[in-house]
């Protein structure tokens, strides 16, 4: 079996923000990485750097220290739109385009869609929208979501550029069990037709559960050894 | 709570509060600064006009009043610091016997003045030749006569027998009209021109000589008394002082009734000059007003452009339990903060603009009204701009509505009724009325105290500027809604791919877009229409002086020693465009002595400005053209024709003085055309013939006068053609820059300088901050969508595309809404405002240099405010993405 290369190497990362005159870790150097098609849940109390520690595999952020690499995906100002999308946990939907708008944005950001035309970025964003049963929204506005639906929204937007590495922050933290549950099975069965890996961060034990691996994390320290998600409840509290 | 409330917004969104105090700031200038300048040229112009007055008042004794009991009258009716008795008598005319030749005049004039007067009324007279005592005669008399010192002239006395004079001295007589005026006919009634011949005496030889005169023909002798009128107590507004003086010449009216007639020189200036001061109050309202009113536009605008931040944060206050009184406290400390900072701005920059650009010392009664008023404007509109939408916000707000909502879709209802077209409609109708019913915008009638400003006027550009904003909401309206292919293909070059998610986006934000383009329109028309006037203004004011002067430059000789026989000299001076010699005879119309020009009609045009404005029919060239092909042809002024009832081709017998003969001959003139202004031509009546026809008739061909058009500096030129006719006695040279000085020394010309230079700063001022600041702010504010895509892998370009888009619909939207709007404007206020010109303009003149400047700073405005945002949008996605 030949070996795969990863799509992220973090290797010994950390970040750290000056506050007040103050330094503060929002994360302690961290080694990881993510193989394609893996799915793993992020879990950790509020504040423990789960989202920062997304923003530095989606190459939103740098690090302050050590590294990150994306050797199967290239250059870490190439990964968005295309081989890696990220859906943030709030900041979501540009309220002045509609639903099916927001979806293509990306498609027509990104480079490879070319000659392509609008119609097909169109037609894409419309098929993303049906695999999350959003088919119906595809005209409203943002702000004629609620933020479950809004939510939803993003993820079809992460998953109609067919992305190789998917990171969510809690994309089911405002949806209840039934509709986080169906989020969850569309977001497991596009990723494995099409071999996307996840990165899941959530409080949800549910949402960890039917995911491969479980990284904790606590105080900015990451601990990619444990299996499971036990505790999750105390320490989503 | 309300100190820690404070800091957030000082400290985080200090921008938009800094942008809406700049606003303030702007209003709070504008209003302050224009004010005070008001003021202080109302003041500078009473004391400007009350102290070039030779007499302010004079009365005229009626037959048997005695002069003592009337100049105490006069002395308890207003304070004086000067009181002269002087004689009037006829004469039936002057002969003088010089170089054996007898010179006779017609009617004259022969004054009885004390030693002293003089001293006491300098204005009244300027030495020429000899001495100010004794016997004096006038300069047009002295040439009438050709008399000097030492020669006799013989005064032919009414009803007595001739008596002879010995000349000590030539004068001229600068203010002649008001020494010889008609007193006690009504203003205008019966239009006097000054006698032609005047002799002055000094008074004890006036009485020898004329009391006997007074006896035999009483009506051929009167007395007046001259008064200075002690001006300390003159109120500085020309209105008011106006009604100051009016009231004391009633006062003095009612104890001399019977003894004598007021003529109120004073009162008659303060009058004209009230005209003055209500063109400047009229100008600062058709142009400092739209200023103001946009400065107040933007603050709102400014202020509006965080209006979604602050519903989030009533909304967050509101959830944390805050009530509506404590909301309002919160906005009302902010607004106060704001408007503490905008006014005191406002009122430094109005003081200091005002100091240092106009030099205007003074901090006195009227400007701080001024200045109270500006400040209060500030507050009032700070109120507006922040604590008004925060209170309707606490009136409606839920939570749940704080939500950032795109624009709503409905039509408004000034839409439905088509409030625009009709303001417009209505714009067009007043305009026409006003300007075509020959109106006059300010009414100040002679000799009435009360004054007014025909207010109607102001309606038609209000009208325009509030439908053409109206409209322009509209037509974005209609090309958001049905004109997005359209846009979205213009926008492909800028966007590309993304074209159609720019306009769908655009479109979505269309109240926010709109409401920038309206304003840079209404910022760009501002300016273009406050240039536009300005530069009209100034070249009128360049042809006035011009008409004045003549030429660039004028040489000026005399008949006995004309600067024509210079001509090929003068033409040949490096920086000489054309030269061209004029005549400058004198002829009698019946019995009025006018100033007669002779000219090549064909080649006059080349070395001064011959504007269509001069001639009765409109149009230069053409009534030239006329005169030339006419050679006993002459035009006439408006005056001459209505008085002597001509028409076109009817033969004129004027008196041309022959100067080989030295009397006066009929010679026969066509009449051709009307000429009303003429360059180095007096504002009365004169005539304009061929001068070859002029020198035939007259025995010598000689002109007087030469006119140069200079290639370069005038200045520079007229020192070289003081250099080539050095030799010739008693000429004179001068130049357009020194008329200039004298026309732009006027009251009404430092008014309208000072007021539009004000102006053309602020409009820059205000274009930038409306393309600029606005922009800016409206980008900031939509730094969450910016962030989204940084989120999404939006490249800088991308980005870009939604930034310039954004800023170019804004830009070129305002200046295709603005650049017309703003010469419709200055179109309309040039025609209102036609009084201010002299004379009045053919065209509108384009600073292009001035807009050209405002477009790049626009432009760099705009260009920095998208460069700036894309830069910090980049930035704060992380820091957006922590917030969230």
């Amino acid at each position: 079996m030949p070996r795969l290369e990863p799509l992220v190497d973090v290797l010994r990362a950390g970040r750290d923000f000056s506050q007040a005159g103050r330094r503060v870790y929002a994360l302690r150097p961290a080694t990881c990485r993510v193989l394609p098609g893996e799915l793993i849940a992020l879990v950790g109390p509020s504040g423990s750097g789960k989202s920062t520690l997304l923003h530095l595999v989606a190459g939103l952020d740098r690090p302050s220290s050590g590294s990150i690499a994306w050797p199967a995906l290239g250059p870490g100002d190439a990964l968005r739109p295309g081989k890696l999308a990220f859906v943030p946990q709030m900041l979501s939907l540009i309220t002045s385009l509609n639903v099916v708008e927001n979806v293509e944005l990306p498609l027509l950001l990104g480079e490879s869609a070319g000659g392509e035309g609008v119609g097909s970025e169109r037609a894409a964003a419309l098929a993303a929208l049906d695999r999350l049963g959003l088919a119906a929204l595809a005209e409203r506005l943002p702000e004629e979501l609620s933020g479950g639906q809004a939510q939803r929204v993003a993820m079809a937007r992460a998953i109609a550029g067919n992305p190789r590495l998917l990171l969510a922050d809690e994309p089911t933290g405002q949806l209840d069990q039934a509709n986080a549950a169906a989020l969850l099975d569309a977001l497991l069965a596009f990723a494995g037709r099409h071999g996307t890996a996840l990165v899941v961060a959530t409080h949800d034990a549910g949402v960890a559960d039917r995911l491969d691996k479980v990284w904790h994390m606590a105080h900015g320290q990451l601990d990619v050894s444990a299996v499971g998600a036990p505790a999750l409840a105390e320490s989503a509290s | 709570m309300i100190g820690l409330w404070l800091t957030g917004p000082l400290t985080r969104r200090s921008g938009r509060l800094l942008g809406t105090a700049v606003g303030v700031a702007l209003a709070v200038a504008l209003l302050a600064g224009l004010g005070e300048f008001l003021a202080a040229s109302s003041a500078s112009m009473t004391l400007q006009a009350v102290a070039s007055l030779p007499v302010d008042w004079q009365i005229q004794l009626a037959a048997g009043a005695d002069a003592a009991v009337v100049s105490a009258a006069a002395r308890a009716a207003a304070p004086c610091r000067a009181l002269q008795t002087v004689g009037y008598a006829d004469a039936a005319g002057f002969v003088a016997e010089t170089g054996g030749t007898v010179q006779t005049t017609g009617a004259g004039k022969v004054v009885g003045l004390d030693p002293s007067y003089r001293l006491e009324f300098p204005a009244q007279f300027r030495s020429l030749t000899g001495s100010l005592g004794g016997v004096l005669v006038a300069q047009q008399t002295a040439a009438n006569l050709h008399v000097a010192v030492g020669d006799k002239v013989t005064i032919e006395r009414v009803g007595l027998p001739p008596t002879d004079v010995t000349i000590d001295g030539v004068v001229d007589l600068p203010n002649a009209d008001s020494l010889f005026q008609a007193v006690g006919t009504p203003p205008g009634l019966a239009l006097q021109a000054p006698p032609d011949n005047v002799l002055l005496l000094p008074m004890a030889a006036w009485h020898r000589l004329f009391d006997p005169q007074a006896e035999a023909r009483p009506d051929s002798v009167r007395s007046q008394i001259h008064l200075g009128l002690s001006h300390e107590r003159l109120a500085a507004d020309p209105d008011t002082a106006y009604g100051q003086v009016l009231g004391a010449g009633r006062n003095l009216e009612a104890r001399i009734a019977g003894s004598g007639i007021l003529a109120d020189n004073l009162a008659a200036r303060l009058d004209a000059v009230r005209g003055d001061a209500l063109y400047a109050k009229v100008l600062f309202l058709f142009l400092g007003a739209p200023g103001a009113v946009l400065a107040g536009l933007l603050a709102v605008a400014v202020a509006a452009s965080g209006s979604g931040r602050r519903r989030r944060e009533q909304a967050l206050l509101r959830a944390r339990g805050a009530s509506t009184a404590q909301i309002l406290r919160l906005a009302g400390a902010e607004a106060s903060a704001v408007g503490v900072l905008g006014v005191a701005a406002g009122l430094a920059a109005g003081v200091l603009v005002c100091r240092f650009l106009f030099g205007i010392p003074i901090l006195g009664r009227m400007a701080f009204w001024w200045l109270a008023g500006g400040a209060i404007a500030g507050f009032v509109l700070t109120g507006a701009a922040l604590f008004v939408p925060a209170w309707q916000d606490a009136r409606r707000m839920t939570v749940a509505r704080a939500r950032t909502p795109t624009d709503g879709s409905a039509r408004p209802l000034w839409q439905r009724l088509y409030l625009d077209l009709l303001l417009l409609a209505l714009s067009a109708t007043a305009f026409w009325e006003t300007a075509a019913s020959g109106y006059q915008i300010v009414l100040a009638p002679e000799g009435v105290a009360a004054s007014s400003v025909d207010y109607h006027a102001f309606l038609a550009p209000t009208l325009l500027w509030i439908g053409m904003a109206l409209l322009a909401v509209r037509l974005l309206a209609i090309g958001f809604e049905r004109g997005r292919g359209v846009l979205a293909h213009a926008l492909r070059s800028v966007a590309g791919r993304l074209a159609g998610s720019v306009v769908a986006s655009l479109s979505r934000q269309r109240v926010r877009i709109t409401r920038g383009v309206v304003l840079v329109a209404v910022a760009v028309s501002f300016a273009v229409s406050t240039a536009v006037f300005d530069t009209t203004y100034k070249t009128q004011t360049l042809i006035d002086a011009e008409l004045t002067n003549g030429a660039d430059v004028t040489v000026a000789g005399t008949t006995a020693a004309p600067a024509g026989g210079m001509l090929a000299k003068l033409a040949a001076l490096p920086g000489v465009a054309a030269a061209q010699a004029l005549q400058h005879r004198f002829a009698y119309v019946g019995t009025d002595l006018q100033d007669l020009y002779g000219i090549d009609a064909l080649h006059i045009g080349e070395a001064t400005r011959m504007s269509d404005a001069y001639f009765g029919g409109g149009n230069a060239r053409t009534t030239l053209a006329a005169l030339a092909g006419t050679p006993d042809g002459v035009l006439v002024s408006e005056e001459t024709v209505t008085d002597f009832q001509l028409q076109p081709g009817d033969q004129i017998n004027l008196r041309l003085l022959n100067l080989l003969d030295r009397q006066y001959h009929k010679v026969p003139f066509r009449f051709v055309g009307v000429v009303r202004e003429f360059p180095t031509a007096p504002r009365d009546s004169f005539l304009v013939a061929n001068s070859a026809y002029v020198g035939r008739q007259t025995g010598g061909t000689a002109s007087e006068n030469v006119l140069l058009r200079a290639s370069g500096d005038a200045a520079s030129l007229a020192a070289a053609a003081r250099g080539v006719v050095v030799s010739l006695p008693g000429a004179k040279v001068s130049d357009v820059g020194s008329s200039l000085r004298l026309i732009a020394s006027s009251l009404t010309a430092i008014d309208v300088r000072g007021l539009t230079g004000l102006e053309l700063a602020f409009a820059v001022l205000l274009v930038v901050a409306a393309t600029g600041i606005v922009f800016a702010l409206n980008l900031a504010d939509r730094g969450r969508s910016y962030a989204i895509l940084t989120i999404l892998g939006a490249r800088r370009r991308q980005l870009s595309a939604f930034l310039w888009s954004e800023g170019l619909l804004i830009l070129i939207g305002g200046l295709a809404i603005g650049l017309p709007t703003g010469f419709a404007v200055a179109e309309m206020l040039v025609t209102l405002l036609t009084a201010v010109f002299d004379p009045p303009p053919q065209n509108l003149s384009v600073p292009w240099s001035y807009l050209a400047a405002t477009g790049i700073a626009m432009l760099a405005s705009t260009f920095g405010a998208v460069l700036v945002t894309e830069a910090v949008a980049e930035r704060s996605a992380i820091q957006q993405l922590r917030e969230a």
